[in-house]
């Protein structure tokens, strides 16, 4: 029963919360790829 | 119903690092080329135990076995999704491509389909929502 309890859908804040992160993360991982000398000028087309 | 951590990547990028769902990216590169690379989309099954189920995969793998991986500058881009801890669907989205540009589509990919893998893999597994 504790773990059904624990079952609970993700909230919209949580997903905004997910996207944000992503977001950032996406920046570290660009870097993280120039640094290693992998083409990223694809990545800059960041726009939303 | 977990699924096998991403084997050995060199980089691993978990975002975020706390919360119900998350997105998890491994990464090799070699020589200014990247050689493999998973984006795998996670969610919290059991906190109690801290379980955790993949809802969706991209990868690529220019030198695994082919049965097992797959070659996005040979097959394109495809995400398989998972239910019950099973791949129950593999989708092709993208034609060959680098596999840097593919990484970048997947992102973009998981980003703009986040909510609807989410939702599906709730309605899936019986987590129902709070409101109807």
């Amino acid at each position: 029963m504790a773990r059904d309890q624990a079952r609970r859908p993700v909230t919209d804040e949580t997903l905004a919360n997910v996207r944000k992160a992503m977001r950032k993360q996406r920046k570290e991982l660009r870097d993280y790829l120039a640094e290693h000398g992998v083409d990223v000028s694809a990545w800059h087309e960041d726009d939303e | 119903m977990t699924d096998r951590a991403p084997r050995g990547y060199d980089r691993l990028f978990v975002a975020p690092e706390h919360g119900p769902v998350r997105r998890r990216i491994g990464l090799d590169i070699e020589r200014g080329k990247v050689t493999r690379f998973l984006v795998q989309l996670e969610y919290l099954i059991d906190p109690i135990a801290d379980e955790w189920a993949t809802v969706v995969r991209y990868d690529h793998d220019a030198e695994g076995a082919p049965e097992a991986s797959h070659d996005v500058t040979e097959e394109g881009l495809h995400i398989d999704v998972y239910r019950e801890g099973e791949k129950v669907d593999t989708h092709e989205l993208t034609p060959p491509l680098p596999a840097n540009k593919a990484l970048k589509v997947a992102e973009d990919h998981l980003a703009a389909h986040l909510e609807g893998y989410v939702h599906r893999f709730e309605q899936w597994h019986g987590i129902k929502r709070g409101d109807r």
